[in-house]
């Protein structure tokens, strides 16, 4: 039932700022790129480097894309569908490669084999890095899909295989299709992958561009670029998600488990021993050895000082966007009118934003706007709020949809305001998807590079930008105490994430 | 008296849809009225504009004595309308236990009246041992009733049931219908009973107002409608119903069941309308009883159906005791007792 209603002063004056907040960046981007004028601007466009730069973006964004798709399918299968004993720890290890930053994994790959750089070494570090983003919604989808289905394609002759292919595989389409959607935006958006693995591709170009300070409007015009093709993957994803087909009729709860044949097992479980393995082994045993030949020179106290500045600016951040992705999350998923149409769209495009286009324009705001916060916690903060919200929004706004509107209609009825109503049956029904993405924005803001480079106080270090500063010079022994430090402090919003994610389709 | 609900020319449209054309009708206080229309007739729509989801376009809803939407505006909002809910399937809170489901729209929740009140609710459905059970615990019989105890906590002009055991099956549907009117009978509310089921409709209310195609077609108690029903949609609505042409002449009708007396004055060619269990085998036949082949026999245990094929290849529905369903294939006489209805 569409709902109609004007919502209320104090969920729309928070997501109107979020719209704003959103949009910021964008003014910024049109403005720089445009300061050379128009012809400056196309003829960047049309360089041959451009294309270059274009079609190995292109290249590398659907070589991951198409391996996620089929690594993060196979595990959450085995996760979900599989009789494997102990499958809530495998589900947990699996998703572990979110704790691990690109850049981090990249660093630890090309130490091991320095051949592994460029373009091979880039798609094999942004595979085992993002496949959880499509393993997570396929595995909490496939917990949900009806599997009476499955049995009743056996019934009708079909191979367990065929079986598996013929039904099972079309019914997680949608999940599939969004997962690969946002493996897109973050190959796309990757900037420390790249960057260790020395592939230029437009993050890396843009960074450089505004590192020689020389280049502003071509740094701005190459990011314009890097939005529109995230604006197309993201309508693309559109245009080919299909819709989610629902059982007909309510029936009784069965185990989804199945006892799959050995022959589907066993090369799943290859699937998912290597994506363990690859994905946190080689970065983890690195770091530990790092840590253990370079202990002499650790500054201990330092390392200690960097994790309660990584903690604290991932503490803030996560609060930061889950007060504005709240708002916006139940406007979204209650309300409809114009302001909801144009939240929804700011919030649409700030995901096609890269966090190093985020950095460049909030640079820009500060120096122009906000001077006294230049370079000052309160910016980074805000900056790392625009590329995090529409996860988090995300998150909540689907947690939110699948509460039932009956129950806010019933509180009303008994007598209790709507923003009462807010407070005391949307939000308690909300919180695990609450939970989550308050889990994804820690979890980014610790993890984050570009933004948190170019916007962090000169005096502060966190993780991220010490295990950055250390790699570039290849000093490993410096590396591994901040490495270790942060794939511990990431796995626990990580653990939690996975977690949520798949059990809230249980209920 | 004041009524407790009453509604004057409610019309809502959906874009250029007309969902609600023209509502009225007035529920008296201390009754319980049911809302009897088949799925997809705005019945839904209905209750959601009278607790104040939905703004009407036209007419006006007065709950108390107050008006609280009139002409396009929404006057009073849902929190303040004094209208309680009970939705389908009950819709409790799943994150509250049902002491604190049923306490949920109270003013000062942790005061003593607060906790007395609920428990006297609890106990007025029956369920003063599951106060500190959480809803997920219950049956789905008892989370209707519980839904009902906090329909009912605020002391609500009216409560408005939103077909409240379409999710449950048969053989429970009966008896929680039971408890849930028993409830409302000893707290004295006012109700309005959302449902598709006639039989429902019949047996508890007191009322009955038959919503078909967007609006009210007719409301009265539930003999009234049964016996007289205004149009012949209410009539082959309410109840099942047998058709036959026939040629009225005034106080009787002639048609293949014979010359049938009518319950109103009717002249002219008119659908015929008796109900099964009006039509009976005749044990002593004449040269002009009706006669036919019986075509479908169904048995239901305490009683059954036939169906006849006349000679002129109408078909009659008799209900009969379950002891004298005669066999397929057989050739039967009938008979009509009472008066048959008869539209234009």
């Amino acid at each position: 039932m569409t709902r109609l209603l004007r919502a209320p002063v104090a969920i729309a004056a928070p997501a109107l700022l979020a719209a704003v907040v959103a949009i910021v960046p964008l003014i910024y981007l049109f403005d720089a790129s445009l300061s050379r004028g128009v012809d400056a601007a196309v003829r960047e466009v049309i360089v041959s480097r451009t294309t270059i730069l274009l079609i190995r973006t292109l290249l590398l964004t659907l070589v991951v894309t198409a391996a996620c798709a089929i690594v993060g399918t196979i595990n959450a299968w085995l996760v979900v569908r599989s009789s494997l004993p102990l499958r809530p720890v495998w589900l947990i290890l699996l998703a572990m490669p979110l704790a691990i930053p690109s850049y981090l994994s990249a660093f630890a790959w090309v130490s091991w084999i320095p051949t592994m750089s460029g373009f091979l070494g880039a798609s094999v570090v942004l595979t085992l890095a993002s496949y959880p983003y499509v393993m997570l919604p396929v595995a909490a989808m496939l917990r949900g899909a009806d599997p009476m289905l499955e049995d009743v394609a056996r019934s009708l002759g079909v191979s367990a295989q065929s079986a598996l292919v013929r039904v099972t595989l079309r019914q997680v389409a949608p999940a599939i299709w969004a997962g690969s959607l946002l493996v897109a935006l973050y190959v796309v958006s990757d900037f420390g992958a790249v960057a260790a693995m020395r592939l230029e591709t437009f993050t890396w170009v843009i960074y450089g561009a505004y590192r020689a300070g020389f280049n502003p409007a071509r740094a701005a015009t190459l990011a314009l670029m890097l939005v529109a093709l995230a604006l197309l993957l993201i309508l693309l994803e559109r245009r080919f998600r299909t819709r989610v087909t629902q059982r007909i009729g309510a029936g009784t709860a069965r185990s989804s488990v199945r006892r799959a044949p050995f022959t589907l097992v066993a090369p799943a479980l290859i699937v998912a021993l290597t994506s363990i393995g690859f994905g946190i082994g080689v970065p983890l045993v690195s770091s530990i050895s790092w840590t253990r030949n370079g202990t002499a020179i650790t500054d201990w106290s330092a390392v200690l000082e960097t994790i309660m500045s990584s903690f604290w600016i991932g503490f803030l951040t996560g609060l930061a966007t889950l007060l504005l992705a709240l708002p916006v999350g139940i406007l979204l998923a209650r309300f409809k009118g114009h302001l909801a149409n144009v939240t929804e769209g700011a919030v649409f495009v700030t995901h096609s934003l890269p966090g190093i286009v985020v950095a460049l324009s909030v640079v820009y705001l500060g120096i122009n706007l906000v001077r006294p916060l230049y370079q000052q916690v309160p910016l980074l903060v805000f900056g790392q709020v625009i590329i995090f919200l529409p996860l988090v929004v995300g998150a909540v706004r689907t947690s939110i949809e699948q509460s039932r509107v009956a129950l806010e209609d019933v509180s009303r009825s008994l007598g209790v305001s709507r923003m009462a109503t807010v407070f005391r049956v949307t939000i308690p029904l909300a919180t695990p998807g609450i939970a989550a993405g308050g889990a994804l924005a820690v979890l980014g803001a610790m993890k984050e590079l570009p933004t948190t480079l170019i916007l962090r106080p000169t005096s502060v270090e966190t993780l991220a930008t010490s295990i950055w500063k250390y790699s570039v010079v290849s000093d490993f022994g410096a590396v591994g105490p901040y490495a270790v430090a942060l794939m511990f402090l990431a796995a626990l919003p990580t653990a939690l994430l996975s977690h949520v994610a798949v059990a809230k389709v249980a209920r | 008296m004041t009524a407790a609900l009453e509604l004057v020319g409610v019309t809502h449209r959906f874009g250029e849809t007309t969902v609600l054309d023209d509502v009225s009708f007035v529920v008296e206080p201390g009754t319980i009225t049911a809302l009897l229309g088949p799925s997809g007739v705005g019945k839904t729509t209905l209750l959601r504009v009278i607790c104040g989801f939905e703004t009407p376009q036209g007419g006006r809803i007065v709950v108390g004595g107050r008006d609280v939407a009139r002409d396009g505006v929404s006057l009073v909002a849902a929190e303040h309308r004094g209208i309680g809910l009970v939705p389908q399937e009950g819709a409790l809170f799943p994150h509250l236990s049902v002491a604190n489901n049923v306490s949920f729209g109270l003013k000062q929740r942790r005061s003593r009246e607060s906790r007395e009140r609920t428990s006297h609710l609890l106990d007025l459905v029956g369920l003063a041992q599951c106060a500190d059970q959480r809803p997920e615990e219950l049956s789905g019989g008892m989370q209707q009733r519980v839904a009902l105890a906090r329909a009912l906590a605020p002391n609500p002009s009216v409560v408005l049931l939103d077909e409240p055991f379409a999710s449950l099956d048969a053989a429970l549907r009966m008896s929680v219908r039971a408890e849930i009117v028993e409830a409302l009978r000893r707290s004295g509310a006012t109700a309005l009973w959302v449902t598709h089921d006639q039989q429902e409709a019949l047996s508890c209310a007191d009322h009955v107002a038959v919503m078909l195609d967007r609006r009210i077609v007719q409301r009265g108690a539930p003999v009234e409608l049964y016996r007289s029903p205004a149009t012949q949609a209410v009539a082959e609505f309410v109840g099942e119903a047998v058709q036959l042409r026939g040629r009225a002449s005034g106080t009787t009708v002639a048609c293949a069941m014979g010359e049938l007396p009518l319950a109103q004055q009717v002249v002219g060619e008119v659908t015929v309308i008796v109900r099964p269990e009006q039509i009976e085998l005749d044990d002593a036949p004449t040269a002009t009883s009706p006669r036919g082949r019986v075509i479908a026999s169904r048995f239901y245990g305490h009683d059954g159906e036939i169906d006849v094929r006349l000679p002129n290849d109408e078909i009659v529905i008799a209900r009969l005791h379950a002891r004298l369903l005669p066999t397929v294939g057989a050739d039967v006489a009938l008979r009509v007792t009472g008066q048959a209805l008869a539209f234009a």
